[in-house]
């Protein structure tokens, strides 16, 4: 299975240390956190590490996720960065409100953490299928 | 995985009773403010994924209710607080 560098932003601290426990479970999956918006855009804005894909948080303060996923597509070599969203708004108008924002698909919270990995997997097989 | 999981269960438990204190505080001053439906959504989006599943789906039921923009019905917040009290308290 190829390695994929996976970047997670979600303000809640515990949301984070579940997501990279889940995400770990496989092993050729990189998983880096960022607690906000900001943070996120720091780490995509820096020299060094690109992800493959970024799971972002729909609500958070200062910068929410659509906000997020405007600000990163301005940044170089993110234009086309999968973005998937997670959300604990279920509703299709919703969702589908995410999809058209530019996200590959949207994760509801709460997430199985015994299946993220595998979801993610499915999501980008499909994605670049 | 197992030990690691469990452990953050066990402070998600702790947690619960904590956001059962912010429910009751905020709640006692109004039924819909900021930092009301934060906690909702953020409760919402957390439970399920640390086995509360039904601490999750009581606070979807109002989460829906705000981004419907409608008033959540009274007996949606008792749900709720009894949701959040069991999870505390292992019940």
């Amino acid at each position: 299975m190829s390695q994929l560098k996976i970047l997670h932003v979600d303000d809640e601290p515990d949301i984070r240390e579940v997501a990279e426990l889940a995400l770990s479970i496989d092993p050729d999956m990189e998983i880096r956190s960022a607690s906000s918006g900001l943070d996120a855009l720091d780490v995509l804005g820096g020299e060094g590490w690109t992800p493959d894909v970024i799971l972002l948080d729909v609500m958070m303060p200062e910068l929410d996720g659509p906000g997020t996923l405007q600000r990163l597509r301005a940044l170089p070599g993110h234009s086309q960065t999968p973005v998937i969203f997670m959300t604990a708004r279920a509703q299709a108008q919703e969702q589908q409100r995410f999809i058209n924002l530019g996200a590959v698909a949207v994760i509801i919270k709460p997430f199985d953490p015994m299946i993220l990995a595998g979801q993610v997997r499915d999501i980008l097989a499909g994605a670049g299928s | 995985m197992t030990d690691a999981f469990q452990a953050l269960r066990a402070r998600f438990r702790v947690r619960a009773g904590e956001e059962l204190a912010q429910l009751q505080t905020l709640t006692a001053v109004s039924s819909d403010s900021v930092e009301l439906r934060r906690l909702v959504h953020n409760i919402a989006g957390a439970a399920g994924t640390f086995g509360f599943p039904a601490l999750s789906q009581a606070a979807i039921v109002i989460d829906d209710h705000y981004a419907a923009g409608e008033q959540p019905p009274a007996d949606s917040f008792r749900t709720l607080a009894q949701a959040l009290s069991d999870a505390a308290t292992g019940a």
